[in-house]
């Protein structure tokens, strides 16, 4: 053996390697110690995590626990507001039902209320006057702006001659004669106290005198003093509306009565004139040297 | 609505009453009424309407000349007009609303439709 190897290391350099030695063991036994710990979390969580799935998955299969009384109570709840929502669904339904009832009824009470305004205009301005052709003005106005008809005539019936004869007309042209024999057809049947109405109303070409589309007579009592005719209604204008019968009978009664008391009127005015003119020529003082010879 | 000044311009007495009529609907209102557009313009000279309402077929002037004179005076111009006419026919509605008229109701007149009209302009103009 050679002196080197014999020798061997150095006594400071023997204890240098047997404190790193040392150190080293140590820091073994740490890591070993920590892995260890590790493991034993891991295992741990391991066992929590299959401890939660078996919860979980007998959660999904079992829902909650029933018959427990939170549960039960719950559900009672649940069956009390369903029924509290039934019952708002019901009367939510029986308010909307009324709703609409309210809101027919006022489109019906509007449509009487425009009615009864119609009415009482027509009405007031037939007896606003005695004169016969403002009479006359406020039934043709009527007959345009109210009903809406474009070509009418009012007639008047000439009992003695047996004819109608033509007091007014509008859009008439010359089709419209001054005189018309009513033997038959709408005419006659007016004229015999019988109101026409055209049902479906026919197109409105051309305008007959003999064929008007509605036929109102004008009655006082029982008598026939006259007639409305209608040939043709405006364009906007497509059939007669409940309202526009409601007129015609109006029309019927208080046109006629109109008509009549102001044809009257105007003749005891006039016979009312000749006589107080025949009263004055009789009362008038002679003039002078008229007297007798 | 509040206190507005209506121009009722319209020859037939009948159908101005009606018009008056369905106006008085309204809560507190003014109803001021003109025979023809003559009447209506030297009404439309002394005072201050919010809206007028007018027919077409007047004597001595009819509503479309009324309504040019009123969209060429600068105090009137801006006034809301409706006319209520006879004349249904789809060219003279355009006529009319070319002329500067905002609303067209053809005669017989529904109150309702009227009323409606009117509402909504005033509160277009006072908007």
């Amino acid at each position: 053996m050679n002196r080197s190897r014999d020798a061997g290391p150095q006594a400071g350099e023997r204890d240098d390697l047997s404190a790193r030695g040392e150190e080293l063991r140590n820091m073994f036994s740490r890591a070993r110690a920590f892995t260890e710990e590790l493991l034993r979390e891991n295992e741990r969580l391991r066992f929590r995590v299959s401890g939660l799935q078996r919860e979980m998955e007998q959660a999904a299969t079992q829902g909650p626990a029933a018959g427990s009384p939170a549960v039960a109570q719950l559900q009672e709840r649940v069956r009390d507001l369903e029924k509290e929502r039934d019952e708002l669904l019901a009367r939510f339904r029986q308010v909307e039902e009324m709703n609409r009832s309210v809101a027919a009824r006022y489109e019906e009470i509007d449509a009487q209320n425009n009615h009864l305004a119609n009415l009482y205009v027509a009405s007031y301005q037939l007896h606003a006057t005695l004169d016969f052709s403002e009479v006359l003005d406020t039934v043709k106005e009527i007959l345009i702006n109210l009903i809406g008809a474009e070509a009418f005539g009012i007639f008047w019936v000439d009992e003695r001659h047996h004819h109608l004869k033509t007091e007014a007309s509008q859009g008439m042209g010359t089709s419209v004669p001054d005189k018309i024999r009513p033997d038959r057809g709408p005419l006659q049947r007016a004229a015999a106290g019988e109101s026409y109405y055209a049902d479906p109303l026919p197109d409105p070409a051309g305008v007959d005198a003999a064929h008007p589309i509605a036929c109102v007579p004008l009655r006082i009592g029982t008598r026939v003093i006259g007639v409305i005719a209608i040939y043709r209604l405006l364009t906007q204008k497509e059939r007669f509306e409940p309202l526009d019968f409601e007129l015609f009978t109006l029309l019927a009664g208080h046109a006629a009565t109109a008509l009549f008391s102001s044809k009257l009127y105007q003749r005891s005015e006039k016979k009312l004139s000749e006589i107080q003119g025949f009263l004055d020529l009789l009362t008038a003082p002679s003039p002078p040297g008229a007297g007798a010879p | 609505m509040s206190a507005a000044t209506f121009l009722v311009v319209e020859d037939s007495p009948t159908m101005r009453q009606l018009l008056v009529f369905s106006l008085r609907r309204l809560k507190e209102c003014r109803i001021v009424e003109a025979v023809d557009g003559v009447d209506a313009l030297k009404k439309l000279t002394s005072e201050r309407f919010d809206l007028v309402i007018t027919d077409i077929n007047m004597p001595m002037m009819d509503g479309l000349k009324l309504i040019s004179l009123i969209r060429a005076n600068a105090r009137t111009k801006s006034i809301p007009i409706i006319i209520v006419t006879t004349e249904g026919a789809e060219e003279d509605r355009k006529r009319g609303l070319a002329l500067g008229a905002n609303a067209y109701i053809a005669k017989p007149v529904q109150p309702s439709d009227l009323l409606k009209a009117i509402a909504s302009l005033l509160e277009a103009s006072r908007n």
